[in-house]
């Protein structure tokens, strides 16, 4: 074994270290969903062992009285709502900054980087005040305006740097066939931006799934609620009951999931955007 | 010719306007934030459509056709009231909305009716409870709402394991809260936890053990404490209760969680505690879990030499419904508020949820717990109580006690500073 | 000419109008309604007078206001420990360890969840009678068996972790990004040298992804100043006392949860906004990094 590869047991350390790590994040939602199938007494009696018998009734008080179901359709219906506008209000603007800069454009597309950072927090409570004004408290419009204002300066920045790579000729090509403004975006920006335009409306799609401060404050009738506040509702409900809790954490988790393992791609190369988290 | 027309049009648009008035006198409806006065923790878990609040809304409606009440269950609290406060400026708040009394109603006064001039002489003879909703608790103040539940709280008990101490509390209560704490310390002997409770929660608190403190040092100084005319630092009530808190604690005759337990009652429910605090409204469930055998309740055992306040449970009309000035419907939702409140409602009520009427012409009997000790006991209990001292101190000052209590409980806070933190927290806020 | 020229600059400026106009109605707006109004006494109702500074000066005077802020610095230990740990998760997935692709889906998963759904994980996991008790427990260690969320050390550390463990994700396929955009010959001719890991780190990868890192650094710092709020709300609810409450936590608690204190709200929420701004000030690099992503 002369010294020529000194590392040998690195790659296997490495590896163990990497299992270690990962089941540090596979354990809390495994141990979250296997506990949801027991019993209350059998959830105290032990919560590290298997359930002894996987029925589903937690999951199925969880719709028919809990109702959760119409809450996770509340939040489809934002998230979708929000990503639809959110593409089209930044795709217009970004196609603008990055084909057709004017003089200042530069300036205000500063400025509206500059306000992603601008908590929440410090928005809602004028907004709140607002909303209860004109009566759009406990409905999905007034959170899907929140995280439309939220999400357009990501939006507009991810966007604009990609239709920045479209070559310049196309857009010309087009012109010269006649295409108008919207032509251009419909025949040329939209087909060639999609990759990032995909990258962004899954960012959109799961901040806004994932919200929980806006729709807190803006959505007070459990009907009208996201599946995320209604949870700090079904926690404090069951609380005495961790089996339900864990149920209801399951169902809640399981969409965002589900889209990961089809869209994971795009989150990479969002993240490695600067995309936002 | 042009005559013609115009009659023709001027008439059309006659009936079209009265069409559409009937159209706007016809139905009306009144909105309803009810909170937990109204259904029950069995209750929440099911659909609306089966709760007993319902039926008698239901009831109403049948009474008034035309009128369809539209209920929204709420939690009352803090969040609540503060989103109510913005409904309320904007105009578009709910008819009617179930409160707290008191300290926590008070500050609500330029955004409800004042009820003084609706309410009939009969309502006001058999309802009790009207001095928790009267501003400021004046005499000839502007009534700001209905009392509604009356609970009352203290220190409930498991007889099984008081008995296993070699002890029976049905005959020998403890008189002192030092024999209490000897008893606990007895209880600790045979192993289970004597005294468990939700300190993060604040119910420890506003349930049951803050009564210690107005025995010691009556209701006119929570008053003076509250507006800065005398100081928290050296009222011998308040540094008491908390020390006495902080001593349990300490001698491990708690549980090992108070300071962020979320689940007293369902270990006092499965026998790990013997003795919690809880009342009427929680007492369905843990009769339910020990059996009404095993479930006692113990009035407070004295810790003043001096009381102030003699009394053997905390309690009284700790909610109410209001309702909002902006309401159009103010007649209706004042007949509204009047039959949640009558005799029969409150009977058919007390059926689900836990909390006493506040009447004074409902009996035993009415209710049908003519066979049930806890609640004879109770209800006997109840002709002196000591009134709800949340209730009766200013929302703010209440808080930082609920969020300081944990600290105290855990010894990183002394009850000494505390009330000197207290002392500084009420000059702030001049 | 001219004309034409003003026709394409008043179709480009309607192309800019829905962003800017829904930024100026939800964000400027309320930006300005909030400074205005932290200068009033403000109570929800009625009252609404100018009070000039007061309400700052009455913050700056109170003890909650140091302690919430004492609290978000703290918090920042998680920035360094987990651009650490996601550093060398980045590099050991870099090395092409045998299954890095699944290991990468996998750390990335808790970023795709709901931070109150962590949350409320890690508040039953560290509750008294919680799994991470009980493993203490059953390990022959019931002394460390302790109430975790109920002292100020251990509560903040409970958070902290939370954060550092949903982050770990991120900061190892940001990075990862980083070091994929450094030429593979570079590292490859260091190996063929024999350069040993740390070695290779130390002195190639580390100074080539700099700027991926400055770029993390900054917008976590920033996060930890305005994305706690879930985690705060779910874990500790800012207890006991002010011992785990946060700038942004203590926004929602005074103006929602507090009777008659929106004036004060809004001033902290003015204090939040500086501080998030100048951080963003030193952002600007931000957007040079995206402006990279195309090429």
């Amino acid at each position: 074994m002369p010294g020529r590869k000194p590392l040998k047991p690195g790659p296997v350390l490495v590896f163990l270290a990497f299992l270690v790590l990962g089941a540090s994040f596979v354990f809390p939602f495994l141990y979250m969903f296997l506990n949801a199938f027991k019993s209350t007494p059998e959830y105290y009696k032990s919560t590290f062992k298997l359930p002894e018998h996987y029925n589903w009734a937690n999951f199925a008080t969880m719709v028919s009285q809990f109702r959760i179901q119409v809450n996770m359709l509340n939040s489809l219906f934002i998230s979708m709502s929000a990503v639809l506008l959110t593409t089209a209000v930044g795709m217009l603007a970004a196609y603008v900054f990055a084909k057709r800069p004017f003089r200042k454009s530069h300036a205000v597309y500063l400025v509206i980087i500059f306000s992603m950072f601008m908590p929440n927090q410090v928005t809602l409570i004028p907004l709140y005040f607002l909303y209860s004004k004109l009566g759009l408290i406990n409905t999905p419009f007034a959170v899907i305006i929140c995280s439309l204002a939220a999400g357009i300066p990501a939006c507009i920045m991810l966007l604009t740097a990609y239709f920045k790579g479209i070559p310049d000729e196309i857009c010309e090509a087009a012109i010269l066939d006649g295409c108008g403004f919207f032509g251009i975006i419909r025949n040329v920006i939209f087909p060639l931006g999609k990759p990032a335009i995909a990258v962004n409306a899954t960012f959109v799609f799961l901040r806004t799934w994932n919200d929980f401060l806006t729709p807190l404050v803006l959505l007070t009738k459990r009907e009208t609620q996201t599946v995320v506040v209604a949870l700090s509702a079904l926690v404090s409900r069951y609380q005495s009951d961790p089996p339900y809790q864990m149920a209801g954490l399951t169902i809640a988790t399981i969409p965002a999931i589900v889209m990961y393992l089809f869209l994971q791609k795009y989150l990479v190369e969002g993240v490695n955007a600067g995309s936002i988290k | 010719m042009a005559m013609k027309r115009f009659v023709l049009l001027l008439s059309i648009l006659m009936i079209i306007t009265s069409v559409s008035a009937i159209a706007q006198a016809k139905p009306v409806t009144l909105t309803f934030w009810c909170g937990s006065a109204y259904y029950n923790s069995d209750e929440a878990k099911k659909p609306q459509s089966e709760w007993a609040i319902t039926k008698i809304v239901k009831q109403f409606e049948a009474l008034n056709p035309g009128v369809t009440v539209d209920v929204t269950p709420i939690e009352v609290s803090s969040e609540t009231i503060a989103k109510f406060k913005a409904a309320a400026i904007a105009k578009n708040g709910p008819d009617v909305i179930e409160l707290w009394t008191g300290s926590y109603l008070f500050p609500l006064k330029d955004i409800l009716v004042p009820l003084n001039k609706y309410i009939s002489a009969e309502d006001r003879k058999n309802i009790s409870g009207w001095d928790a909703v009267t501003y400021n608790f004046e005499k000839n103040g502007d009534i700001l709402a209905y009392p509604i539940g009356n609970n009352y709280a203290g220190l409930v008990y498991n007889k099984a394991l008081i008995k296993a101490a070699g002890m029976d509390w049905d005959k020998n209560p403890p008189k002192t809260s030092e024999d209490f704490r000897t008893a606990l310390k007895k209880i600790k002997e045979t192993g289970v936890v004597p005294f468990g409770f939700d300190g993060s929660k604040g119910r420890i608190l506003h349930y049951a053990t803050i009564y210690w403190w107005v025995e010691e040092s009556g209701y006119e100084r929570l008053v003076t404490n509250a507006n800065g005319t005398t100081k928290y630092e050296d009222d011998k009530g308040f540094i008491n209760l908390m020390t006495y808190m902080r001593s349990l604690y300490e001698d491990g005759l708690t549980n090992a969680d108070a300071a962020t337990s979320v689940d007293y009652d369902s270990k006092f429910s499965t026998g790990k505690y013997a003795v919690t605090v809880g009342g009427v409204n929680n007492a369905k469930a843990f009769e339910a879990a020990l059996g009404p055998e095993n479930f006692g309740f113990l009035p407070f055992p004295s810790m003043s030499a001096r009381p102030k306040v003699k009394a053997s449970i905390i309690g009284g009309a700790g909610n109410c419904v209001a309702i909002g000035n902006y309401s159009k419907n103010r007649d209706l939702a004042v007949k509204f508020v009047s039959f949640l409140s009558s005799k029969a409602s409150f009977i058919a009520l007390t059926k689900s949820v836990t909390t006493f009427p506040a009447r004074t012409d409902v009996t035993l009997d009415d209710l049908g717990w003519t066979n049930d000790p806890f609640r004879q006991k109770i209800f006997e209990l109840s002709k002196n109580f000591a009134f709800w001292v949340d209730n009766s101190i200013p929302a703010y000052q209440y808080d930082e006690m609920k969020r300081f209590f944990p600290n105290i409980l855990t010894g990183r806070l002394s009850p000494q500073d505390f009330a000197k933190q207290m002392d500084k927290l009420v000059q702030d806020k001049k | 000419m001219t004309d034409r020229k003003r026709k394409e600059l008043t179709i480009s400026l309607l192309g800019i109008a829905p962003a800017v106009l829904v930024l100026l109605v939800f964000r400027a707006y309320p930006i300005g309604s909030v400074i205005w109004n932290s200068l009033t006494n403000w109570d929800g109702l009625f009252k609404h007078d100018f009070i000039g500074l007061r309400n700052y000066l009455r913050i700056f005077r109170t003890d909650y206001f140091w302690k919430t802020l004492a609290n978000c610095f703290i918090m920042f230990i998680n920035v360094p420990i987990q651009i650490v740990i996601g550093l060398v998760v980045s590099m050991l997935l870099y090395e092409k360890t045998p299954g890095w692709r699944f290991f990468r889906s996998l750390y990335y998963l808790p970023q795709i969840v709901s931070a109150v759904i962590v949350g409320y994980l890690f508040a039953i996991f560290f509750s008294y009678d919680g799994p991470v008790n009980e493993l203490l427990r059953f390990a022959g260690a019931p002394k460390l068996a302790i109430e975790w969320l109920g002292r100020r050390p251990t509560a903040i550390g409970v958070v902290i972790t939370a954060l550092i463990w949903i982050n770990i994700g991120w900061q190892g396929v940001l990075m990862l990004g980083g070091l994929s955009s450094i030429n593979p010959s570079v590292f490859e001719s260091a190996k063929m040298d024999g350069a040993n890991f740390f070695q290779r780190t130390f002195y190639i990868l580390l100074p080539m992804i700099g700027r991926v890192i400055e770029y993390s650094f900054i917008y976590s710092v920033a996060w930890t100043f305005t994305g706690l709020f879930p985690f705060i709300y779910s874990i500790t609810n800012g207890g006991p006392g002010y011992d785990t409450t946060t700038l942004d936590f203590l926004v929602y608690q005074k103006a929602f949860r507090e009777d008659s204190a929106l004036g004060e709200a809004c001033a902290l929420a003015v204090i939040l906004l500086a501080i998030v701004s100048v951080l963003t000030l030193f952002q600007r690099r931000l957007s040079d990094r995206a402006n990279s992503w195309s090429e």
